[in-house]
């Protein structure tokens, strides 16, 4: 089951690398920010983003107004950054899609399973716990979170 | 084993002061950390007062907002999954770590464990099952757990520390601090541990102090003065605090391997449960007699050895009489100090008996007897005692640390200056 589920997100991850530009912008417009998330005032926003990197919340406001996934994704080093045991441990400013969570980045699977909990918090992306299970690399984040953005 | 069991390295977050030295200087002067508190904003409660943490700002319920002086360092990340009470002890071990001065690779040789007492954040826990609930029972926070439960601290620092020996978590409600000083002696004294990092800690919100209130626990006064006063014929009850206390407990050869200077030492320990009540204590104070004479046999003493007694007294009326009793009874005409310093900081919970065990190894290493604050008029069972009104500047040779618990549970512990 574990594999399978990593043969599936990596596909995603393909599929999403071809898309370009131009898909990922009509995806986004296909796709807007949840009610909930969009109803946020830039002071809910930045209460419930306390303690994330200052261009992390910037990029949750320019996500509330543009819907656009480059947004939604840019926000994604500074949501890993908050969420690793140790701050000591900074993950890198890009982050490429082999970049594995745990071994590279350092987010263990508690973790992960606290970043997906607040994704579905803030951002209404209906993410359950198992839902995480075998989302080991950047790669299959990237395509694991389209995926959530896409059946929302 | 004929190796000495020492007191090496201390850290106090507490409502008299967040550093050794502080904390010394208010047992000295005196001088309490009760305040007014709210206890629950634009909301009238029958709890006026409380040992407050200045600085310490762990109220909000996102984790990520918390806030503490700036002179400790503590990583926002490790503090997150914790109890609010966590941070407190974050901020005592860098004390006690510091002074004890053991290194990281120290504290993962496995011959250091870690001994906890809390009775964990029902606030957490409230606000995570608040939360499920609302969901439907659907969105469980991956921290809701390891935030709340009892045993929360020694999961999260044994994994912080590396601890690779004993790890255990102790709860006997109020006299818990005191069990995990206890047993942590023995560990050392049966050979198995080198040395032990001993946490006792409380969250102080509405959560941890006010269903005390419904047992009739609490002082409902508004006075500082007047509220927490051990002994004295018109206490009403107690007034709650938080905080954190570490105390390192090793092998004096183990300490002197690293240079370190013995603060105190620690002789023996007691605990003996009334069997009576779940939450009064047996009216003479029947189990903590026994505990008291246990600890000063262990150590090899009798009452006329002990030059200073830290009562439990949390200033509730049965309480204090059945201790004022027990010690009457125990020490019969031998005419020793008596205190509570709870007068001073406030009932801290599972966290009073490590708090007031670090406070007799203060007294044992800078030469002073607390006195008892507050006192007006003792009743007829606290006017046996010899209650100093004031510090005393003087260098008790042997104290003893008395706690008592839900249950009937009590436990002393017996320490010895170092200097002598």
């Amino acid at each position: 089951m574990h594999n399978e589920r990593v043969l599936i997100s990596t596909s995603c991850a393909i599929d999403f690398l071809n898309y370009g530009q131009r898909a990922v912008r009509a995806f986004n417009q296909a796709m807007p920010v949840s009610t909930e998330f969009a109803a946020k005032s830039p002071a809910q926003i930045e209460e419930a983003l306390v303690g994330f990197e200052p261009s992390c919340v910037a990029a949750a406001l320019r996500y509330r107004e543009s819907g656009e996934f480059e947004d939604f994704w840019t926000m994604l080093p500074g949501i890993i950054a908050f969420h690793l045991p140790r701050s000591a441990a900074r993950p890198p400013a890009v982050l490429e899609d082999e970049m594995r969570l745990n071994e590279d980045l350092g987010l263990d699977s508690l973790a992960l399973t606290e970043m997906a909990f607040l994704l579905d918090e803030v951002f209404q992306l209906s993410i359950e716990t198992r839902d995480v299970v075998g989302v080991a690399t950047v790669g299959d984040l990237k395509a694991f979170l389209k995926r959530k953005l896409e059946t929302r | 084993m004929s190796d000495a069991v020492v007191v090496s390295g201390l850290g106090f977050v507490t409502s008299i002061g967040h550093s050794r030295a502080s904390v010394s200087e208010a047992l000295r002067a005196l001088r309490h950390g009760l305040a007014p508190w709210v206890a629950v904003p634009g909301v009238e409660v029958a709890v006026k007062l409380a040992g407050l943490l200045p600085g310490f700002e762990v109220g909000a319920s996102n984790p990520a907002a918390w806030s503490w002086p700036e002179e400790f360092q503590i990583d926002a990340s490790v503090a997150r999954p914790m109890p609010p009470h966590g941070v407190y002890v974050l901020a005592a071990l860098q004390q006690a770590l510091g002074e004890a001065r053991l290194s990281p690779e120290i504290l993962r040789d496995g011959a250091t464990g870690l001994y906890c007492a809390s009775g964990g954040s029902a606030r957490t826990l409230h606000q995570h099952l608040g939360k499920l609930e609302a969901s439907g029972w659907q969105r469980a926070h991956p921290h809701g757990v390891i935030s709340s439960v009892a045993g929360a601290l020694n999961f999260h620092l044994a994994a912080l520390l590396g601890i690779r020996g004993a790890s255990c978590g102790f709860v006997s409600a109020c006299s818990s601090g005191s069990h995990a000083l206890g047993f942590a002696l023995d560990e050392i004294r049966l050979g198995r541990q080198q040395r032990m990092i001993v946490v006792a800690a409380e969250d102080l919100n509405a959560e941890s102090a006010l269903p005390f209130a419904g047992m009739g626990a609490l002082s409902a006064a508004s006075d500082p003065v007047l509220a927490s006063r051990p002994f004295d014929r018109g206490r009403d009850g107690f007034v709650p605090t938080g905080g954190a206390v570490v105390l390192v407990l090793e092998s004096e050869s183990s300490a002197m391997a690293r240079g370190v200077r013995a603060l105190a030492r620690m002789l023996g320990w007691g605990q003996a449960c009334d069997g009576h009540h779940v939450a009064m204590p047996q009216p003479e104070g029947r189990g903590l007699g026994d505990a008291m004479r246990m600890a000063m046999g262990d150590a090899g003493l009798t009452p006329v050895d002990i030059g200073y007694v830290n009562a439990h007294g949390t200033s509730t009326p049965a309480g204090d009489r059945a201790e004022a009793r027990a010690l009457t009874e125990v020490f019969g005409g031998h005419r020793v100090p008596v205190s509570s310093t709870k007068a001073l900081t406030g009932h801290g919970l599972s966290l009073a008996g490590l708090m007031e065990a670090g406070f007799c190894v203060l007294a044992l290493d800078e030469a002073f007897i607390p006195g008892q604050a507050h006192l007006r008029e003792p009743d007829e069972d606290s006017a046996r005692l010899h209650l100093p009104r004031e510090t005393l500047r003087q260098q008790p040779r042997v104290v003893l640390n008395n706690s008592c618990g839900f249950g009937g549970s009590n436990v002393s512990h017996v320490f010895s200056s170092a200097h002598s």
